[in-house]
């Protein structure tokens, strides 16, 4: 094997080579950043709280002047038909489609803090426990309740408690309140004519109103509301899918029907989209510079065997086998092709978190486990690479020995 | 694809003709070889004399697999099986390249008009470039063949920087180098003198005692000083 080696290594060209293998690793490396930013922003955009976790969206009809007039009149509140939420379900972008109740009864709450008390009036609303999410206070929190029972749990917006804290307590001269301490504080809400002992379990960044289980105020309505039972519910939450691509196709539907998207959850979902947009505009990039220098890398091997075709052809007539003859030329790009993806993989690992702290990218813990998924694409690379290569020396050097 | 175990035994040969000489025979077609039904007989010596452009290199090339650009047929014989290569186009090019390996690997030795060594490679590296897929001789062995030709000094020479008649030599001990039931020669001393001619004659005689090999040699004048069996006109 040496002796073929030296025989067939002849018209190499080193710094040729070398380059097409650097120009090579620089696409590979930054394949693999890009696919580390992908996963690191699926991982931060999936997090509950996060600012762009916009796989919902909760969506209404517009309050005008005329809706206004018609209901004073005594005429229903708009809602969103069946018809109009199966259209909705029905969307390729759509997971599901949740509605909003609201209590159709007469609700109050009263709170005893510190020698004072305050009593107001007050709404309930509640979702499908599937579009719930909420940061838990405590532990053994159970999410339902019974209108026989005499205790509900309450979930609020987490801005409702910045309201308290640095609007209403600071004027009224009262202590401002944790997450953790406000749970442990109970009140009573009155409603169909009963008293109950409620307490505040958790808190919600997606859904701005105050939720009670689902269960007990459908349970509630049937025994205390007013109107019809079957009302038409006034606001939707839908659940994209996983894949964001489809976002602002949604949104551009939503925006056509007329509906209004809650809580800026459409520029959520639009910054969302830009930022896997960007993201596989970085993907595609390194891909295309791979791509180049893996064709460059195989020309010049096709270039090399064309050079040495009359070696080829004295060896073959020696009695090498085709694959003999081509051995020297799988293996230098075998080499080739483990030296970049396995340098590349090393240097994108170590790259990537220095890039991420540079630009000041709030990392999310353990985020750094996903090193494993750089090792798997690199092989896949790798492997992917060298059967292509595999595959066109094979045919180029059977072509040389058949001419 | 076939495989042919253990040693050739006749090679038959059965209207073999080059697809450049169908229809334009040189000489009128007087041949004992083209067109003809000839056998090869391993332990057997045959000499085939031709003029230039008569096809010896051609029928080499024919009876090693290298090339298919003939009419007829070609029957390498075993004890116990028999492999046939046809001129005509009916089998893959593929599965006559990997007969071809079979028989320069397994079979036939060949000496090459043209040598076909690497220049930049020495004569004992070039030689060792088929003996490392053989492992026919020892290292020893080869430099000791290489010196019984006049090649002593020379073994670590590059093929490009020796006479041809050196690098006829060394082609020689390279064809040596595969075990085989039958030795081409193609021109072998067509740059020798008479006394490396004789060197090479005594060589192959004890080369055909120990493995009773078949000896197929081209001339196209300079005859290689042997007891051939038959002698066959082109």
């Amino acid at each position: 094997m040496r002796l073929l080696f030296t025989l067939l290594r002849r018209n190499l060209n080193g710094w040729q080579l070398m380059a097409f293998a650097l120009a090579n690793l620089l696409g590979a490396i930054i394949i693999l950043i890009g696919l580390q930013a992908y996963r690191d922003a699926q991982y931060m955009l999936s997090a509950d709280d996060s600012l762009m976790s916009s796989d919902y969206v909760v969506i209404s009809k517009p309050v005008g002047l005329m809706t206004t007039l018609s209901e004073i009149a005594g005429g229903k509140a708009p809602g969103f038909s069946e018809t109009e939420v199966k259209e909705l379900q029905n969307l390729t972008e759509v997971d599901g489609v949740g509605a909003f109740q609201s209590a159709r009864f007469s609700v109050s709450g009263q709170v005893s803090m510190g020698g004072q008390s305050m009593h107001s009036e007050m709404f309930l609303e509640s979702v499908p426990d599937d579009y719930l999410d909420f940061s838990k206070i405590g532990t053994g929190v159970r999410w339902t309740a019974s209108i026989t029972d005499d205790f509900v749990p309450v979930i609020i917006p987490r801005s409702y408690l910045d309201l308290y804290n640095f609007g209403f307590a600071s004027s009224h001269g009262l202590p401002r309140l944790s997450e953790g301490t406000i749970g442990r504080f109970p009140f009573m809400i009155y409603m169909g004519g009963r008293r109950y002992s409620a307490r505040i379990i958790g808190f919600t960044s997606r859904l701005n109103t105050i939720l009670v289980p689902h269960d007990f105020l459908k349970e509630a309505n049937r025994l205390w509301g007013y109107g019809e039972e079957q009302e038409l519910p006034s606001r939707l939450i839908i659940r994209t899918k996983a894949n964001a691509h489809g976002a602002n196709e949604l949104l551009d539907i939503v925006q056509k029907k007329g509906y209004e998207v809650a809580d800026r959850g459409d520029d959520a979902l639009r910054l969302r989209t830009l930022v896997f947009g960007v993201i596989w505009v970085v993907v595609g990039i390194g891909s295309i510079v791979s791509l180049l220098s893996f064709f460059l890398l195989l020309v010049s091997h096709l270039l090399l065997i064309e050079k040495n075709r009359d070696k080829l052809l004295y060896l073959h007539s020696m009695g090498y086998s085709t694959i003999e003859v081509a051995k020297p030329y799988l293996c230098l790009s075998l080499w080739v092709d483990v030296f970049v993806w396995v340098l590349s993989a090393l240097v994108s690992m170590v790259l990537y978190p220095w890039l991420a702290s540079m630009t000041s990218v709030a990392m999310p813990q353990g985020m750094m486990a996903g090193w494993w998924c750089v090792a798997i694409a690199a092989v896949i690379g790798c492997a992917a690479s060298a059967l292509l290569h595999y595959q066109v020396i094979c045919r180029s050097v059977n072509r040389h020995l058949a001419a | 694809m076939k495989t042919l175990s253990g040693q050739i035994q006749t090679i038959h040969i059965s209207q073999l003709l080059p697809e450049v000489f169908v229809g334009a025979m040189p000489d009128g077609g007087l041949s004992e070889v083209w067109l003809q039904e000839v056998d090869f007989r391993s332990g057997s010596s045959v000499l085939i004399e031709a003029g230039s452009g008569r096809g010896k290199s051609s029928l080499c090339a024919f009876l090693c697999g290298l090339r298919h650009d003939y009419r007829g047929s070609i029957r390498y014989l075993g004890s116990h099986d028999t492999l046939v290569a046809e001129g005509d186009a009916t089998e893959k090019e593929d599965v006559r390249r990997m007969l071809g390996e079979q028989l320069r690997r397994q079979h036939i030795a060949v000496l090459f008009q043209e040598h076909r060594l690497f220049p930049e490679l020495s004569a004992f590296d070039n030689v060792m470039l088929k003996n490392q897929l053989t492992h026919h001789f020892s290292a020893g062995e080869i430099r000791q063949m290489l010196a019984r030709l006049g090649l002593s000094n020379r073994i670590d020479t590059p093929c490009g920087r020796l006479s041809l008649g050196q690098q006829q030599r060394v082609a020689f001990v390279r064809a040596l180098c595969q075990p085989s039931s039958f030795l081409l020669l193609d021109e072998p001393v067509s740059h020798l003198d008479d006394e490396n001619a004789e060197v090479m004659a005594s060589m192959l005689r004890e080369r055909q005692a120990a493995d009773g090999i078949g000896l197929i040699v081209t001339s196209i004048g300079r005859r290689l000083p042997y007891e051939y069996d038959s002698v066959l006109r082109l």
